[in-house]
């Protein structure tokens, strides 16, 4: 798919717990207080735009740790570049709030 | 592998939840979308201390169900993709319909080729929606037509006609003066635009024989109101309304057709009209339309600021426009204000005042309440025919009902039975529609033949708009006409045992066979009823008398237009010499000339004012006819006293002959002849006294009217009636007169209008058509209503044989067999009959309006109407109790 995805405040904060080495659903879910009605759809959408890859733990390890296999996620090139790029944006729309001039495009 | 949970119970509960919005997701993902939720779920409980599990992993599940639906559109939209088929809703709409649109073909092909194994009733139900349908699609293409077409003007629905009424004197409406008409012109608040155009008679010469045509004058602004961009030529330019500019014409496109077979070499050539050479500017479009209509435009040549002023204080149809904002009622409001003004200006109230209506309604008038009657009653005829096909269809449901029931046992869902049942219905109101498509194609040509003079008519056909009124309303007639035969068809019976016997006593259809022919009898009693009243009413107008007893005198009108016979004396002299030629024609017995003739059309009316009446009388209007000698004598009405002669001209003394009610009403109980009349300067002797003449038409009461002899009118007329009667016997005719006048003055326009004979039935022809036509359609949903009773009393018959056969056995005879029948077909006859006559006393007051001489609950016609439809019943029902008393008991027996 090549449609440009539109990145909002939270989908980066999404992309940002991904980035921070948090790999599962619930985690992320967790460590960016985002709902999880927020939070999955998101996941969902960059997957498939592309700018998540997501894979299943080995089967046979999980088990024999006694626990069922977990899905992570992980960000694919892209998403690295559209994190940066949404990072960027957001803390120069974040000096607004303190006060401070915008930084000059 | 051992998984177990930390929190056995929470996790059972929390799969459980994930389980119940599992359905969300597409079958595709959602073994691995489950495995996902619940691995994060047990995963996420392992992580709280025991005591505080549970409740913190609900906010994490919450949300699981938006997850589904999320995943759910990205497959969608994948699975589009994948396909090429169009995303979104509106392309989903078109895709599903043109993937169900061969399968709704199929499902139409076995429901018709179902129905080709009963031809006869196939044929039975195609009539009878042809037929009703027919009828309906005739009416709404005249209702389009005149109603609800859209008129060709630029804001033609806020189009309104400013008219001039006396509501104490009857006049109206009638067109404004010019004085009046430019007060308006200086500006309302509730009309964008006004102006005015003068329709005119114009002679025609030069261009074939010499005719009259009508022709409408433009104010300059009219343009405003007005689409009068030319399909050939040009149009009018504000140089055209010049005093000076050079005379110019706009024909019609229809004028361009018939006079010039449209060629583009009329455009610049010339036209004499009155005299005057006219240089054609160019052809309107044929939307073009005016409320009167009128072959050829002219232009008002004069600056609109005189309007209202000296010569130009003429009388102007006026038009407006009314503002976005404005409404009809808000623009009366107005108009009252302006007749206060004017009542102030004048210094006295003379009783004009100004109205508006809508354009429409000023054109087409009262012909609107009995196109909707009309309307309402082929309504009727259609339901009746629908109620004839249901109970074709039921008595085909019964046999049905055995097939619906193995249909059901191989998995057939019920509405699957049910629309293939439909579609049946469907294929015949289709067939039906074509049929009846072609009936009112015929029925369109009948109407526009042979009915009287409506306006619009020439835009009544079948149309885009009313193709589609005519689809809509097949789909609702077979919806109608076939959902309870489907509904009970679909039914599932309880057993699909081959009994014979109980396979055909479950073949009854219960009681709405009959209770629809009850239906059936009190619309046809209804119909019947109002074509009765109007037929009776149509009756009584013809038989009153309208005074003079001269049918065959012919009528005609002729012209002297001022531009050819400038002189008063002229044309004086003229009229003179044509009345005393026809009346030295041999086989004319009498001949005359008047302003006006009976019942031909126009009005004169003088009013006496209080000062002038003596005191019992009051304030009076009188109607002003001047005719020449001989007049009462062509016309055959009742003279006493003498008759006008040659020599009562300008220079003698004035006379006059008044007819039977003035006399009663101004000298009650004397005798009028050789009394005077006080009249401005002068006196007026009473010479004569002459019966009463329905002048304005049957239904119109007698007048008071005064007759002033031809020649001592103020002003030549320009334009007079001649009537001739003719011996007994003699050929005398148009040709004649047409000769006569051609004798004396060449070029001089006449218009036969034809015997008093025909102008009577002329002034009848509307009431007579929409008697006629109602009577018709009451007749057709009688003639149905009969039908469909024969048809269930026949089917009951049928499917009762074998118990009437054993009743036979056992002893019943035929005159008993033949009451029970006929009782068993007439009781829903008779309960029809009294819906149907309440139901006409009900509504009988809406055709009051359209009743002379006649009450809506007219005790004779709602006597003999029932009782004729009762025995025609009794002749439907005759017929199967007669088969069913011949039923041979042994021979029905054995067939069961």
């Amino acid at each position: 798919m090549n449609e440009a995805t539109r990145i909002t405040f939270n989908g980066a904060l999404v992309l940002q717990a991904l980035a921070s080495g948090y790999r599962y659903g619930f985690e992320i879910m967790d460590y960016t207080r985002l709902a999880s009605g927020t939070a999955y759809p998101i996941l969902r959408r960059y997957e498939a735009a592309g700018l998540v890859e997501s894979h299943w733990e080995d089967t046979s390890k999980a088990h024999s740790q006694g626990r069922p296999r977990r899905r992570y996620y992980q960000l694919s090139a892209q998403g690295e570049k559209a994190l940066r790029q949404a990072t960027r944006r957001i803390r120069a729309q974040q000096r607004i709030f303190q006060g401070l001039e915008p930084e000059s495009r | 592998m051992k998984k177990a949970s930390s929190h056995p119970l929470a996790f059972r509960i929390g799969r459980a939840f994930l389980a119940l919005v599992a359905p969300l997701v597409p079958l595709i993902e959602r073994r691995v979308w489950r495995e996902e939720w619940e691995s994060e779920l047990w995963h996420g409980l392992r992580k709280r201390p025991s005591r505080t599990s549970a409740p913190r992993v609900w906010p994490y599940l919450r949300g699981c169900w938006k997850d589904a639906l999320e995943v759910r559109r990205i497959e969608r939209r994948r699975a589009a993709h994948r396909q090429g088929r169009p995303r979104g809703w509106p392309g989903r709409v078109v895709s599903a319909a043109m993937k169900g649109f061969p399968m709704m073909i199929n499902e139409l092909r076995l429901a018709a080729r179902s129905l080709l194994k009963a031809p006869a009733l196939a044929a039975a139900a195609i009539l009878t929606l042809a037929l009703g349908i027919g009828a309906n699609t005739a009416i709404f293409s005249v209702i389009h037509g005149l109603l609800l077409r859209p008129l060709g003007y630029p804001g033609a629905e806020r189009m309104v006609v400013v008219s001039t009424y006396n509501l104490e004197r009857g006049l109206g409406p009638m067109s404004v003066a010019g004085p009046r008409l430019a007060h308006l012109m200086e500006g309302t608040r509730s009309l964008q635009a006004v102006s005015g155009y003068q329709p005119d008679e114009l002679d025609l010469t030069g261009l074939g024989e010499a005719r009259q045509v009508q022709a409408a004058r433009l104010l300059s602004n009219m343009t405003a109101l007005l689409d009068l961009r030319p399909q050939a030529g040009r149009t009018l330019t504000p140089s055209d309304f010049q005093p000076e500019a050079p005379a110019v014409v706009l024909l019609t496109d229809a004028f361009w057709r018939s006079h010039f077979g449209a060629s583009p070499q009329a455009v610049g050539s010339t036209i004499r009209l009155n005299g005057r050479e006219h240089t054609i500017a160019g052809v309107l479009r044929p939307e073009f339309e005016l409320p009167h209509p009128a072959a050829l435009v002219l232009p008002l040549r004069f600056n609109l600021s005189q309007l209202g002023q000296g010569e130009h204080t003429n009388f102007y149809v006026t038009m407006g426009r009314l503002q976005a904002d404005a409404s009809l009622a808000m623009l009366d409001e107005e108009l009252r204000a302006f007749d206060a003004a004017e009542v102030e200006r004048q210094g006295r109230d003379f009783g004009f005042t100004l109205q508006a209506q809508e354009l429409r309604s000023y054109v087409v008038g009262s012909t609107r309440d009995s196109l909707l009657v009309l309307w309402a009653a082929v309504g009727l005829v259609l339901l009746i025919a629908c109620a004839n096909v249901t109970n074709l269809l039921l008595a085909r449901s019964a046999r049905r009902r055995r097939e619906s029931t193995v249909r059901a046992a191989l998995g057939a869902g019920r509405w699957t039975l049910m629309r293939q049942y439909l579609s049946e219905s469907l294929v015949l109101a289709l067939i039906g529609s074509a049929a009846g498509v072609a009936l009112a194609l015929l029925l369109v040509a009948l109407l526009k033949t042979f009915s009287p003079r409506l306006p619009y008519m020439e835009h009544v056909g079948l149309n885009l708009q009313v193709l589609l009124f005519t689809l809509a309303l097949t789909v609702l007639s077979a919806l109608l006409a076939g959902l309870i035969p489907a509904w009970k068809a679909s039914r599932p019976s309880g057993s699909l045992s081959p009994n014979a016997r109980q396979e055909f006593l479950s073949q009854r259809s219960g009681r709405l066979p009959a209770l629809l022919n009850a239906v059936q009898v009190a619309v046809a009693v209804t119909l019947l009823v109002g074509a009765g009243l109007l037929l009776r009413s149509f009756w009584q107008l013809t038989s009153v008398d309208p005074g003079f007893r001269s049918r065959s005198a012919l009528a005609a009108g002729i012209a002297l237009p001022s531009y050819r016979f400038p002189e008063p004396a002229r044309r004086f002299q003229l009229m003179e010499q044509i009345v005393r030629r026809l009346q030295d024609h041999p086989g004319v017995r009498s001949a005359a000339a008047a302003q006006l003739l009976p019942m031909v059309g126009g009005w004169s009316k003088m009013l006496l004012r209080d000062e002038e009446t003596p005191e019992h009388v009051g304030e009076l209007t009188v109607s002003a006819q001047a005719a020449t000698p001989g007049y009462f004598r062509t016309m055959g009405i009742g003279l006493r006293g003498r008759d006008f002669q040659w020599n009562d001209r300008a220079d003698s003394r004035e006379v006059v002959i008044v007819n039977q009610r003035f006399a009663e009403i101004y000298w009650p109980g004397e005798d009028p002849v050789g009394k005077v009349l006080p009249r401005s300067q002068s006196e007026i002797e009473v010479i004569g006294v002459a019966d009463d003449v329905r002048f304005y038409g049957l239904d119109n009461e007698v007048e008071p009217t005064w007759y002033f002899p031809l020649l001592q009118s103020d002003r030549a007329p320009s334009y007079f009636r001649l009537v001739i009667l003719p011996e007994q016997g003699s050929s005398v005719g148009a040709a004649d007169l047409r000769a006569a006048v051609a004798s004396l003055a060449q070029d001089v326009p006449v218009d036969v209008i034809g015997t008093m004979t025909s102008v009577i039935r002329r002034t009848v022809s509307r009431p007579r058509f929409n008697a006629l036509l109602l009577a018709s359609f009451a007749l057709t949903a009688a003639l149905l209503a009969a039908i469909g009773i024969y048809g269930v009393l026949s089917h009951s018959v049928t499917s009762r044989q074998a118990e009437i056969g054993v009743r036979m056995a056992l002893g019943a005879n035929t005159p008993r067999i033949l009451r029970q029948v006929i009782g068993q077909g007439m009781a829903p006859v008779l309960l029809g009959l009294a819906a149907g006559i309440a139901a006409a006393l009900a509504i009988g007051g809406v055709l009051a309006g359209q009743l002379f001489g006649v009450r809506p609950q007219d005790p004779a016609t709602l006597t003999v109407i029932p009782i004729l439809l009762a025995v025609v019943a009794l002749a439907a029902c005759y017929l199967p109790a007669r088969r069913a008393s011949r039923i041979d008991p042994a021979r029905s027996l054995r067939a069961s």
